[in-house]
């Protein structure tokens, strides 16, 4: 036995441990939340821990051989914008049946993502958002992406029943927190309606996601599901109705079928482009009759993964970079890393004073912020294979944009608006974007962020069950594209790869 | 070295398909690989010395270039489509056995999977390196790779995986053909699998990239 002593948020603990535990597996099994992009499997480095007397270690690979003092990183929130109304539809309040479970009715909407969840309390009797949070998915704990997910449940033994398990916790503490902090009664909450993309909504719901992983990619289900909230062992009024809404395949969940069904585009724009521009890249291009769609597989370069100095949307994230030594961070904080929109801003900036040329190619690795002037007080590159990561990114989801341009004979010029989803949308600068070759020339001015449209979708099902009819609309006219089919693909993701 | 060969080499190690090809725009209007490897049979120069001495060190800076980083995906490609411009005309002297192939080398994605761009550059480079390819395609089960080990004994085999979960079906395959074909040397690659997976499952090589694969096929060959 040695003794493991936690420090995390300001808080100290201690617990006992077997000999040759796995660092990582020792803080996990104590509830801590610790980034694992790779799973565990040493590949990724950003599982980090400091361990006294020793120094940084990566926690996954580290045998716990004595006794030690880690210190968790801070467990900085996720920055998560809140849902963007402008262009959302609004409908009438008519929450349906399940109000009359109680006397003073809740309702709780939430997006189910793979990195985040977001909960939305909304007071049924009069339709108004009382409050939102954010945590990370506890899952992430598993692996960052979907696959990896769905690899744990077919290869561990209660894998499923572990992932499903760590969901509902998160969700009970979350309602519990709020029937608490509102002073109401957990049999108030009567109504709880979830986005999110296929592979997490079979989960919540036990249902095995192994055939989702291997082609044909063939999902259990894809109808709406509505299930008691005691089956699913929620702290809220058993006979509460829990609604899973509708996905249309494998890779295109309800979060992007609610998503597009919760927009109310201005009536000029007659084609449009919807891109999430997450590790699953889903595009739908929305025309007056149809809704082509795709799933471009974009990976999470933008998300921070894979890219060495990369990170989340979180706290001393680099979110916007002007030049050198003239950026932003998330919180104002000293600089730790780069998310997303940063990089797209900083890959814009190396490629216009031609450090990075336009086949990709750079020499040496640049140094975007010296040690000592880091937050963490190591210095922060982008190296010349972060840049090759961007290109597959960003290629993966211009071709999906042109392909689905050409199954409908439309061009560029036709497309009047590009709805960017998720928090990523709002801080992306559009002309760095459109420089690096994310978004198809001439389409930056259209760009239009909508913020989080999963949860936008999530909120009006709970206010409203005319809702329903715009989801089936939507699911109707989509029309789906599988690009591992398409001939054209791979010629064009080899096109779009330079800058 | 021959005037023809060089230019031939320096096309295809630059991509420039034939003369209609924008590609690359540096070289814009010239000829080439499929005009200057006609030209050099006409030349009388031996299709031997045509794949050894133009295509086979083209393939081979290309590969250097692409693990040092300094090319990626798009040029890599470009090149191998103006290799395969070149191999056509050379297609017949490996048939009546003018040309030496250095060996066959049987390549698919594994079951489940359909990601093949890897896949399609590792089969380029390895025929580039002057092997002949059996390429079995995406999703392929390990009853295809044996039926094309029975109608190819002593090739070599590659497999390719670009998913965490069919990766584990690479484990499967290996274990079957090990099973018919002991001697069979199985390579793979995919951006999810490492040297130590490759262990694991019991195969005999693993590379990150096409060069590595080259290299590794070339020793056993020699
Ligand atoms: C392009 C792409 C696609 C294309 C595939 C087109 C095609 N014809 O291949 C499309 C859009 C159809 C697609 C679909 C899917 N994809 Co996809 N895709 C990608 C992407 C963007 C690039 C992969 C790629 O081609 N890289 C370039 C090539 C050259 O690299 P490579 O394959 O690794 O090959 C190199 C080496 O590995 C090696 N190598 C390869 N094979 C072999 C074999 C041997 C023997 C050797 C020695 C070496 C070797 O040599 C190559 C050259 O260096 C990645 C994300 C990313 N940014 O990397 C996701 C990615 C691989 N896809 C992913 C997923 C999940 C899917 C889907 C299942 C779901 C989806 N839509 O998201 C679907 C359907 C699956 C299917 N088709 O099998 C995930 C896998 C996650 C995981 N943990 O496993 C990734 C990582 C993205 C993500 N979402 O995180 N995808
Ligand atoms: S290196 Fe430890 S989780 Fe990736």
């Amino acid at each position: 036995m040695h003794k493991l002593t936690i420090h995390s948020a300001g808080k100290v603990s201690s617990a006992n441990v077997s000999r040759e535990t796995i660092l990582l597996d020792a803080i996990r099994y104590r509830g801590f939340m610790i980034y694992a992009p790779c799973g565990g499997k040493g590949s990724c480095g950003k599982c980090e821990v400091y361990v006294r007397d020793e120094g940084y270690v990566t926690s996954c690979l580290y045998t716990i051989e004595e006794d030690i003092e880690i210190v968790l990183p801070e467990p900085v929130e996720a920055n998560i914008l809140a849902a963007q109304y402008e262009y959302s539809r609004i409908l009438p309040l008519s929450p349906g049946p399940a109000s009359r479970l109680s006397d003073s009715p809740y309702g709780v909407a939430i997006d189910l993502g793979t990195t985040t969840l977001a909960f939305h309390f909304i007071r049924l009797a009069t339709g108004t958002l009382l409050e939102t949070s954010t945590v990370l998915n506890p899952q992430a704990k598993y692996g960052a992406d979907v696959i990896s997910r769905i690899n744990y449940c077919i290869t561990v033994p209660e894998g499923l029943l572990t992932l499903q398990s760590e969901l509902i916790d998160v969700f009970n503490l979350q309602l519990s927190h709020f029937t608490e902090k509102s002073n109401i009664s957990p049999d108030d909450i009567v109504k709880i309606c979830i986005c999110g993309n296929t592979t997490m909504l079979h989960i919540l719901l036990g249902v095995n996601p192994g055939p989702l992983a291997f082609v044909p990619f063939t999902p259990v289900f894809c109808e709406e599901r509505i299930v008691r909230a005691s089956e699913l062992k929620l702290f809220c009024n058993p006979l509460g109705e829990v609604k899973v809404l509708p996905s249309l395949a494998a890779y295109i969940g309800a979060d992007i079928v609610a998503g597009i069904a919760s927009l109310a585009p201005v009536p000029a724009h007659k084609n449009f482009l919807f891109i999430d521009v997450g590790t699953n890249g889903e595009i739908a291009l929305i025309t007056a009759d149809r809704i082509w769609c795709c799933a471009a597989a974009a990976g999470p370069a933008f998300e921070g993964a894979n890219i060495e100095h990369g990170m989340g949307a979180l706290q001393g994230a680099i979110n916007i970079y002007y030049g050198q030594n003239n950026f932003q961070t998330i919180g104002d904080t000293p600089p730790v890393g780069i998310c997303g929109s940063g990089l797209i801003d900083l890959v814009a900036d190396l490629l216009r004073s031609g450090y990075v040329s336009a086949d990709g190619y750079m020499e040496e690795k640049f140094l975007v912020v010296p040690s000592e002037r880091s937050g963490n007080g190591t210095a922060i590159y982008i190296t010349p294979k972060d840049i090759r990561e961007i290109q597959l990114a960003k290629s993966a989801i211009v071709s999906g944009i042109n392909i689905l341009l050409r199954r409908t004979s439309l061009t560029v010029d036709n497309i009047d608006a590009l709805y960017l989803a998720g928090g990523f949308g709002n801080y992306i600068r559009k002309e760095s974007a459109e420089a690096i070759g994310l978004i198809p020339t001439g389409l930056s001015e259209k760009v239009i962020p909508v913020g989080n449209t999963s949860g936008t979708g999530a909120i009006l099902a709970v206010r409203s069950e005319k809702f329903d009819r715009y989801v089936s609309e939507t699911l109707d006219s989509m029309e789906y594209t599988e690009l591992s089919d398409d001939e054209d693909f791979a010629l064009q993701f080899a096109i779009n790869m330079g800058f | 070295m021959n005037e023809k060969l060089a230019k031939l080499l320096e096309a295809v190690e630059y991509g420039k398909v034939d003369q209609k090809s924008p590609y690359p725009p540096n070289l814009k209007g010239m000829d080439g690989a499929h005009e200057l490897t006609q030209q050099a049979l006409d030349a009388g120069i031996r299709p031997q010395d045509i794949l050894e001495e133009a295509l086979i060190p083209a393939m081979g800076n290309v590969g250097r270039k692409f693990s040092e980083n300094k090319i990626f995906v798009p040029q890599m490609l470009m090149s191998a489509k103006a290799m395969g411009a070149s191999m056509a005309h050379l297609k017949p002297f490996f048939a009546s056995g003018k040309i030496k192939s250095r060996g066959t080398f049987v390549i698919g994605t594994v079951k489940g999977d359909l990601h093949d761009i890897g896949k399609n550059l590792v089969a380029m480079m390895v025929e580039g390196a002057g092997w002949t390819i059996v390429d079995l395609g995406v999703d392929v089960d390990a009853g295809r790779f044996l039926e094309a080990l029975s109608k190819n004994p002593g090739a070599v085999v590659g497999l390719s995986a670009l998913l965490t979960t069919t990766m584990t079906n690479m484990g499967e395959i290996v274990a079957k053909i090990k099973e018919s074909t002991p001697d069979t040397v199985i390579m793979v690659g995919g951006a999810p699998v490492n040297m130590d997976f490759c262990r694991k499952i019991g195969a005999d090589f693993y590379a990150p990239e096409p060069r590595g694969a080259v290299d590794f096929l070339n020793q056993l060959a020699s």
